[in-house]
């Protein structure tokens, strides 16, 4: 039985914003969901947790359909993007007030705030208010509120969005220590492809209000299912290249490779004219030779540990990854080697994938 | 060479602030200080140099004027009625205009309209509805109510001008809570619905804390707004604060003092003591209301 499952889940207000969203997430599984911003990734968390209503099918908890239900009755709490912590509360009210209005024992109450805050280190600040508290604190209050509940799904909206780079990756950490603890359902939403990689047992990938592909990180990042998912899972994105076959011989604008005797197989029921796509991983500088592309080095793109080459031949523009102490200086004349093994390749008219492997 | 510019600068910004500073001083901080000169006097509108310095005694016969005595204790009757039933009101109306109700812009306007009408129609539309044959009577003949002539009254006229006095200031106070009521984040209230609060809970721990600030600000508006009502009362009671003084306020008995019996040595010392009692129902306001930083 899975703990969370959406049936056919469509939403329209003026147009279709999730159509027809099949899901589902075992118990204790975390969930992300992610993609552009308008792909109907927050609607469908929204209606999740009760603030939307569904337009057609139904989202199911354990074993109760909780499509009407009111969002109080769902045994689900949220987090907010922007907190929406109560401002003129303490950091104790803010958290507690939920369980007052269910008129839990006041020693409970106690206990459950108490350790809440132990967990999330806000035992320091919970006569302070909201005003007084940083980004990150504020959070904390937020995820606080939402533990003290102790709800079956944990609803994360976007959580971390507004927050610096460095409190973001210590946030992502704790969340994931959270869930690691509390043993519970997972639905978290946000657009940023690194946090979905890092939280997820499993990532569901949303555009135009369709799941596009559902799997654990790696899954989606090594086979993904059409062109959309390659291109926004992993960074820098995916190089994608128009490409046809000539017999055993695979032809690019910019280079040419001999396919493998053994590999061969694979492309027997290729169309003449597809799209290959390339990760920047697999694309390594070489000395000039059969199989390499001749290019110029544009830009480079310095990581620290890593560089990226950014790279113009015939109007076909490519990103390659390469040792930062191998990086060529703008204009320069280098040579690329595209790793076959990892190819991918995509129908160009559908942009699905081409050969399940 | 940077002095004579930060001179030049100073000078510049003080050019640019003379026509309106000129103005204050002329028209509000200039008569405001004579004002307070002559209400120690007795003063002589046709001939100033006759007039005579008597210290207090303006301050001390106000203690001893009925009319003043009763023209304060009207105006306080008028702010105790008017400004509660009118906050609540415009919380209500803005609670209401907020919400997602079908032609909510309508009502905002339809709200809002009685604030910017010319008090004049609003006092001779007024009228028309209190007098003997107007609607007021005709509705209330429906329940066997024999008519009133209500601004005629000596009972009546008082309450019929609070009546106005609501319709016409509310919106105003309704537009500036439906301001407080936007200013509150709508994730404070899925939050609110995730917590499990309901409507009333909702409304007393979160709407209402968060209006505080608001609430402060319409509260000092609409007291100071009734202690100093004027126009409806001066146009309704043409001028003389009937009948019998039941329609009497304190700004009414200054104009009249002032420009009827040109005794403006007293209209300033009661210009005074009004000004005195807003200042203080202020103070104690903001005592009442305690300091609030919070955002």
């Amino acid at each position: 039985m899975a703990a969370v499952q959406f049936k056919a889940v469509t939403k329209t207000f003026d147009t279709t914003v999730v159509d027809k969203m099949d899901l589902q997430a075992r118990e204790g599984e975390f969930v992300v969901l992610v993609g552009p911003s308008g792909c109907g990734k927050s609607t469908s968390l929204r209606m999740l947790a009760g603030l939307e209503t569904v337009t057609d099918g139904s989202i199911h908890i354990g074993d109760r359909d909780v499509t009407a239900l009111h969002p109080k009755d769902r045994g689900v709490a949220m987090v907010f993007q922007d907190y929406a912590l109560y401002p003129h509360l303490t950091v104790e009210e803010n958290i507690s007030l939920g369980l007052k209005v269910r008129k839990l024992d006041p020693a409970e109450i106690t206990e459950r705030v108490a350790s809440a805050a132990k967990v999330l280190e806000l035992e320091k600040f919970l006569s302070k208010k909201p005003g007084q508290l940083s980004g990150g604190q504020r959070q904390r209050v937020a995820m606080g509120r939402a533990i003290v509940k102790r709800p079956e799904v944990y609803l994360f909206d976007e959580p971390l969005s507004n927050l610096d780079a460095k409190l973001r990756a210590q946030l992502r950490i704790e969340i994931t220590r959270l869930h690691r603890r509390m043993k519970k359902t997972v639905f978290y939403v946000t657009h940023d492809q690194v946090e979905a990689m890092t939280l997820a047992d499993t990532i569901a990938v949303m555009n135009e209000g369709k799941i596009q592909q559902v799997g654990p990180p790696m899954e989606l990042y090594r086979h993904p299912k059409n062109r959309f998912v390659a291109s926004f899972i992993g960074t820098p994105q995916m190089n994608f290249l128009d490409a046809e076959l000539d017999g055993l011989t695979l032809k690019t604008k910019i280079f040419s490779l001999r396919i493998p005797d053994g590999l061969a197989t694979e492309f027997t029921d290729f169309p003449k004219h597809f799209t290959l796509g390339c990760r920047p991983h697999d694309i390594s500088r070489a000395a000039a030779g059969a199989g390499t592309a001749a290019m110029s080095a544009d830009m480079v793109e310095q990581r620290g540990a890593e560089s990226f080459l950014h790279c113009v031949q015939d109007g076909v523009s490519i990103v390659a990854r390469c040792e930062p102490e191998d990086a060529p200086s703008p204009g320069e004349n280098i040579h690329l080697r595209f790793n076959l093994a990892r190819f991918h390749y995509f129908d160009s008219e559908t942009n699905e994938r081409l050969v399940a492997r | 060479m940077n002095l004579d510019r930060a001179r030049a600068e100073k000078l510049a910004a003080f050019l640019f602030l003379l026509p309106i500073l000129l103005t204050l001083v002329v028209f509000l901080l200039g008569p405001m200080l004579y004002a307070f000169y002559i209400s120690f006097h007795e003063f002589s509108f046709m001939v100033p140099k006759n007039s005579k310095f008597i210290f207090l005694d303006n301050y001390i016969n106000l203690f001893s004027d009925d009319t003043f005595l009763t023209a304060l204790k009207n105006t306080a009757f008028y702010s105790l009625g008017v400004v509660p039933v009118q906050m609540a009101i415009a919380f209500l109306l803005a609670v209401c205009v907020n919400s997602d109700i079908k032609g909510k812009t309508f009502f905002r306007v339809a709200f809002f309209l009685p604030t910017v009408t010319s008090s004049v129609a609003v006092s001779l539309m007024f009228m028309w509805m209190y007098s003997k044959t107007g609607i007021v009577n005709y509705l209330f003949s429906f329940f066997g109510i024999p008519a009133v002539d209500w601004l005629n009254n000596i009972h009546f006229a008082l309450p019929a001008l609070m009546a106005l006095a609501v319709w016409t200031t509310v919106g105003n106070f309704m537009i500036i809570y439906l301001a407080g009521l936007q200013e509150i984040p709508k994730s404070v209230y899925e939050a609110a619905d995730l917590d499990g609060l309901n409507a009333w809970q909702r409304l007393r721990f979160i709407t209402w804390p968060l209006l505080k600030n608001t609430t402060y600000f319409v509260l000092i508006m609409s007291t100071i707004g009734t202690f100093q009502v004027f126009d409806t009362f001066y146009i309704i009671t043409k001028g003389d604060g009937g009948p019998l003084d039941s329609t009497m306020t304190v700004v009414l008995y200054i104009f009249k003092a002032a420009f009827k019996h040109f005794d403006m040595g007293y209209a300033s010392a009661m210009a005074f003591m009004l000004f005195l009692v807003i200042f203080g129902l202020s103070i104690a306001q903001r005592l009442f209301f305690g300091r609030e930083e919070e955002a």
